[in-house]
């Protein structure tokens, strides 16, 4: 909670202390509600995870006509850990086995702001019907924490079986939970278009590509790498999104 | 003969760029630019000048000016002519060694208006930039409070390692192991070199206040012909000037009690197992039967305040002479229980047990005409501390002492963590460094000027409150803990430096800014260093001419050097030609291996060993860099060059010797005089004795890269760099030398390990950054760097050397075994007929049994091949010995090894935030508006941790990279303006590890590859018994937040 509550506070004052940066033709402050489909990728998605729902929202600050900041947070929660179907082979006998009570997933909860650039003709802004592509560019922090659970000690010699040689695995000797956890520092850039229904109310379509500075350690016995240092992940998503009041 | 022609031409061209007036120096920056007409027509005779620097220029028909020898700063910049109206240009940036171009269009006018004034513009990219470079200017150093040493402001430069080790690009720290160097990095102050060859590879020491810092250079790409003795790059460190009006700048920090470690207070962690015994009344009130002190006392480390404190002052003394003075001294808690309460962190964040600390410059600027600018500057750093026996073990807290019951801390597995406090068994060291400079800048036309630099700098390690002895380690009554003892441990040594340092420049032509110039260092030093290792086993290291302990080798290096930047209209190219001439000056023994000869075996006899003239080495190292823009907001560079760095001194010279009996009393009157100290020590086996072999040269690395930086969108602009090192010649003791005596047939016989140049290592890399500087209210700074293939380090051509006498040398009377005491001074005593004959024929046999198998592989990388010294070519032996010393050479190699310490990843992010002046509703605390004047930092810094082999079940074992670690600082502050901005003053809040990250440093790296596992195994009995016994072992200490005032008028 240490952390949230830091973040709270910077993420308070930051906010306080925006500055007026100037003249502008468009001043206005709106909401944003986001739903999306989260794809890890590259060794992410190879040895770990292979989707999630992402959901959050974000402030949104018109500076002006051409671009927008968004003050964003989201959540999303990965339950589909490779490594739960995976064996391992033990030593001792050469069998491969698995661990039924393994359990992976990662949580990770982001804070980020973004710039929005507008593309296009822009006259008609803010009118109902009106269309906007726009690119999108960003960065934040990502507080991450992968944790796996209930994996069975492929190190352990067994126990002894009575008349054989042969010791045998012993299914209760689970490694400790592993948790591997990090604010990381992340970018992220996309594309997405944005489609007013009202003068003050827009849907939002968008596609980003993420980029967390963050590790996940291997789990070479049972075929997991590790991943380094950049976690990628691509985003697709929809978002309503409301404004303070129409054109001024 | 063709070094000859070389050298020769080479002065001539030194010769002939000096007597055209040509000069430079590297602390200063350069203005060009164009005076034009509205119609874009030159104005040949226009006034340019900067306003309060007294340096200006005129135009000529080109309507071209230049102005040399500005210093780093903001300026305004005014340009004039009779008939149009004046027109200035604010906030130019100079920089040094970087040519700044302001354009000006005056406006024509026959009335007398008033002055034009235009905000200049800054350059998107420094077109005139040949290699990767980096500038940080007071003003950002003011904005990144939270980087409170100049060391660290260094480590946040693309390139530079992040754990202020000193090292770039994957170069070597001082006196690694690899490379006996002063470093590959090579720090300047005010065009001075902070000279660091001559400490037997000790930390770069470079703790100048930050507060007084104009402005950091970095260079990791290459280098001007100007710096040498270094393979990396170079930092240029330029201080301020004292101003012609009073300011002052005064910071004071709190740090709060509270426990700095992760995991249970120290008296209470599992580390100790079942040692501790808190509660039983017995263990607790034990007292050391000698002291009558309570044994178990712990000590409150975790409820200490810290305290720090730096501030300066400058103002004017005369109309010409101004001044500045810096200084700052802490007492801050350490992390862990240490020799004292407080002490002080030194610039790369290493506790130091030390009470009694303090660092400071002052410098005075006289600027005695408009063609003469002086300086005189010191740099000054004391500290008294206590410490452990080996070398700089007193600066890591978790090996504090490396030796039981020294010092008190956590080594030898928290055994001395109840030593008292404010003590040491090995007593206490002061270390003063002290530089002095004298620069003077003098034009000698508007085009040429010159920059003569006259500095002395001296390191001096001083050792008081020796123990007479060394007892031996005491326990508590269970014999675990350590209990005070004695340890008898000095070390003394004298560093001095003195240098002469001239430069010439001159604008030759518009398209020619030649340099030359020379530099000259005289070394004076000796160090002395003995260790009491137990009651019976003593140690002593040293460095002294021709093995005479305390006094000092004097080398000298003499460097000189040519650069020409060619300016032309699309491209720049800057060529220079360094030439090196070190002259060890002092005598080195013919070989190492004497030492293990039955004739020199100690340190006395050795100074009677063959002792050889020293070679001069003498080197050219050219290096040349392109650099052309590709479009007005981008451009790209091309550069190659040689760098070239010469042994430590310490390791050129230095013995190592030790003993487990006591000295002998040769003239019987009961004691060791001077005379008979030391004469039981024999030389250390297998411990490194250095000294120079006959064929040493220096390192080298051929230096190439790529880069480019583009001004992408607004100010924001991006450089990227491909770089490719090869370094050759490396410095290893791989190779080592024997001495075989054959009155000890069948003995083992211990070699010396000297320094060779067998060693190589590659880099490859790509190196990034993004810079924002401060606009919109905010900035941003990103460096990335990334090795990406292999580096490391392997041995080409490395020989191991045996030396045998012949039957001819044994009867000859330079062999003898024994010695005797005659009159309180030892002499050999002869070998007898019998002796003679029986020893010489033993000689004899081991030399047939060699084989001479010239240049024939003998396995793996091998051959080798038996020769005389002659025909080796053993330099300081005589023609008797050049004739009957055999050498037995048997080479060997390896391929290129990754370095398991190499750095592959490493990279910050800098963020700045603030809000103007005049921000918010007016609703005001102390006259300043509450939303106004706020500063906010974020500072996140990421590096993995080195790398490992690893083997998988079904393949051959590869190179692993050990996990990342980051960390976040944050800091914020309020600044309330006084007296109508002649001053104000802060009040701040750092947070480092901001968000409380912990990142394991202590595990195994198999079990974590297998298992992800980052603790003990499951079925470790410690761990099930008491869990993990690393709880505290991170590579980020736990959150912690600071306070402070900072105050400037």
């Amino acid at each position: 909670m240490g952390t949230w509550r830091v973040t709270a506070v910077a993420g308070l004052l930051v906010a306080l202390l925006a500055p007026d940066s100037g003249a502008r033709e468009f001043d206005r402050i709106g909401g944003r509600m986001l739903l999306g489909y989260n794809l890890p990728v590259m060794g992410l998605r190879t040895n770990w995870y292979t989707q999630a729902v992402r959901w959050g929202g974000s402030i949104v600050y018109n500076r002006n006509i051409n671009n927008a900041i968004e003050f964003e947070y989201h959540r999303l929660e990965y339950n589909d850990g490779k490594i739960e179907n995976q064996t391992f082979t033990w030593n001792e006998d050469s069998k491969d086995y698995s661990s039924p009570e393994s359990d992976a997933s990662m949580r990770i909860n982001s804070v980020l702001c973004n710039m929005v650039f507008r593309l296009g003709d822009k006259s008609r802004l803010f009118y109902n019907q009106a269309t906007s592509p726009y690119v999108v560019a960003g960065g934040g922090f990502h507080s991450y924490s992968n944790r796996v659970s209930g994996l069975i000690y492929p190190g352990q010699k067994g126990i002894a079986v009575e008349g054989s040689e042969q010791n045998m695995l012993d299914p209760s000797v689970v490694l400790e939970p592993v948790v591997e956890s990090r604010w990381a520092l992340g970018a992220h850039f996309g594309f997405g278009v944005e489609r007013f229904m009202s003068n003050n109310f827009s849907l939002d379509f968008r596609v980003q590509h993420n980029f967390l500075v963050g590790t996940l350690g291997p789990r070479e016995a049972w075929g997991i790498k590790g991943v380094m240092p950049l976690l990628q992940m691509l985003d697709l998503e929809v978002a309503v999104k409301f404004y303070e009041s129409g054109k001024k | 003969m063709k070094k000859c022609v070389l050298f020769l031409g080479f002065l001539s061209l030194c010769t002939a760029l000096a007597l055209s007036g040509s000069a430079w120096a590297g602390t200063t920056g350069k203005i060009v630019g164009k005076v034009l007409d509205q119609n874009g027509e030159a104005l040949p005779g226009a006034n340019v000048v900067i306003e309060g620097l007294n340096l200006g220029s005129t135009a000529d028909v080109e309507g071209f000016y230049v102005i040399l020898r500005a210093d780093p700063g903001l300026y305004t910049l005014k340009a004039s002519l009779i008939g149009y109206q004046t027109e200035s240009q604010t906030d130019v940036r100079v920089q040094a060694d970087v040519t700044t171009e302001v354009d000006f269009t005056l406006q024509e006018a026959t009335l007398e208006l008033g002055e034009m004034v235009v905000k200049a513009e800054r350059p998107p990219v420094e077109v005139d930039k040949t290699f990767s470079k980096y500038i940080v200017g007071a003003d950002e150093i003011e904005q990144l409070p939270i980087v409170r040493t100049t060391s660290e402001m260094i480590t946040l430069q693309p390139g530079v390692h992040l754990d202020g080790s000193d090292r770039m690009r994957g170069s070597n720290r001082p006196g690694e192991w690899r490379s006996r160097t002063g470093g590959d990095v090579a720090y300047y102050v005010d065009g001075v070199k902070i000279v660091n060859s001559d400490g037997a590879g000790s930390h770069n020491w470079k703790a100048i206040n930050r507060s007084t810092v104009q402005e950091i250079s970095v260079v990791t790409g290459g280098m001007n012909a100007e710096y040498g003795n270094a393979q990396a790059g170079v930092v240029s460190i330029i201080t301020k000037d004292g101003s012609q009006n009073f300011h002052g700048w005064a910071e004071y920090r709190r740090t709060p009690p509270g426990q700095k470690h992760w995991g249970a207070n120290i008296y209470e962690s599992p580390m100790h197992l079942d040692k501790m015994k808190w509660g039983e009344g017995e263990w607790q009130n034990e007292r050391d039967p000698e002291t009558g002190r309570l044994v178990h006392q712990r000590a409150d480390y975790d409820e200490i305040t810290g305290h720090e404190v730096e501030g300066n002052v400058s103002g004017p003394l005369s109309k010409s002479a101004s001044f500045i003075v810096s200084g700052k001294t802490a007492r801050k808690a350490p992390i862990y229980p240490s020799g004292t309460e407080r002490g002080y962190y030194d610039d790369i964040g290493r506790f130091v047990p030390s009470l009694n600390n303090y660092q400071g410059s002052y410098s005075v600027t006289v600027r005695a005409s408009e063609n003469v600018k002086m300086k005189i500057g010191g740099l000054f750093e004391h500290n008294k501390k206590f410490i452990g026996t080996d070398r700089d073990s007193w600066r890591n807290e978790r090996s504090a002492g490396t030796s039981s019951g020294v010092i008190r801390g956590l080594y030898d597995s928290g055994k001395n963590i109840f030593l008292p406090e404010d003590w040491s068994a090995a007593g206490k060291m002061s270390t003063n460094h002290n530089m002095q400079y004298l620069a003077v800048t003098h034009s000698l036309s508007p085009r040429t000027f010159y920059d003569l630099r006259i500095s002395r700098y001296s390191t001096v390690d001083d050792t008081s409150e020796i123990a007479a002895r060394t007892s031996d380690v005491r326990t508590d009554a269970d014999g675990w803990f350590a209990v005070d003892r004695e340890v008898r441990h000095y070390q003394v040594a004298d560093r001095k430096r003195y240098q002469v340092k001239l430069d010439l420049a001159s604008q030759i032509t518009k398209g020619h800014f030649v340099k030359a110039g020379f530099e000259f260092i005289k070394y004076s030093m000796f160090l002395t260093r003995y260790t009491g290792e137990s009651a019976q086993a003593r140690r002593l290291e040293f460095a002294g001419a021709q093995g005479v302990i305390g006094d000092p080798v004097k080398p000298q290096h003499l460097a000189i050097y040519a650069q020409d930047k060619m300016e032309f209209e699309g491209m720049v190219i800057n060529a220079g030609l360094r030439l090196d001439l070190f002259d060890p000056v002092s005598k080195f023994p013919a070989s190492g291996a004497y030492a293990f000869s039955p004739m020199y075996n100690s340190p006395l006899r050795f100074q009677n060993a063959p002792h050889r003239e020293p070679v001069v080495f003498k080197n050219l190292s050219p290096r040349v860099g392109v650099s052309h823009p590709i479009t007005a907001r981008s451009s790209m560079h091309y550069f190659a060059g040689l760098f070239l760095a010469y042994p430590d001194i310490y390791y050129l010279f230095n013995g190592d010797w030790r003993t487990s009996g006591p000295d002998q009393d040769w003239n019987g009157n009961g004691a060791i005089d001077p005379g008979e100290r030391y004469n039981a020590m024999r030389p250390s086996y297998p411990i490194r004795s250095g000294q120079g072999t006959t064929e040493i040269r220096p390192e080298k690395t051929v230096s190439m890269e790529v880069g480019a930086d583009w001004n992408f969108v607004q100010d924001y602009t991006g450089a990227i760099a491909l770089y490719y090192k090869s370094a050759k010649d490396q410095y290893h003791y791989h190779s080592d030398v024997r001495f075989f005596a054959p009155h000890k047939p069948g003995w083992v016989h211990p070699y010396a390990r000297i320094l060779h140049n067998n060693g190589f290592e590659e880099q490859r890399g790509l190196e990034f950054s993004l810079r924002k500087p401060l606009s919109h209210n905010f900035a941003i700074n990103v460096a990335y760097n990334m090795t990406w293939a292999q580096a490391g380090w392997g041995n080409f051509d490395a020989w191991f050397n045996f030396l045998y006498p012949d039957s001819m040398y044994i009867a000859s009377g330079r062999y003898w075994y024994e010695y005797r005491v005659e009159n309180g001074v030892e002499v050999p005593v002869p070998l007898t007929q019998e002796q003679i004959r029986t020893i010489g024929a033993t000689a004899n046999r081991y030399i047939r049994s060699i084989a001479r198998r010239d240049g024939n592989p003998g396995g793996r990388g091998y051959e080798q091949t038996r020769m005389t010294a002659r025909e080796y070519g053993l330099i300081g032996l005589d023609d008797f010995e050049l004739d009957h010393i055999h050498v037995w050479a048997r080479g060997y190699q390896t391929g290129l090894n990754a370095d398991g310490g190499n750095i592959r990843n490493q990279g910050s992010v800098q963020f700045l935030f603030l809000t103007p002046g005049d921000y918010g509703p007016d609703f005001k605390v102390f006259g300043s508006k509450f939303l106004a004047n706020w500063r906010v930092n974020v500072l996140w810094r990421m590096q993995n941790t080195g790398s490992f082999w690893y083997t998988p079940p079904n393949s051959g074992r590869e190179r692993r990279l050990r996990p990342i670690r980051t960390w976040t600082d944050f800091a914020i502050e309020k600044r309330f303006p006084f007296g109508q901005g002649r001053g104000d003053v802060s009040l701040f809040l750092e947070v480092r590890n901001l968000f409380n990250q912990k990142d394991d440093s202590s595990y195994n790296t198999t079990d974590w590859t297998n298992w992800g596992l980052l603790t003990a195994r499951p079925d470790n009995s410690h761990f099930l018994l008491y869990g993990d016994t690393a709880d505290r072992s991170f590579y980020n200490h736990p959150r912690r937040a600071e306070m402070g005032l900072r105050m400037q008028f």
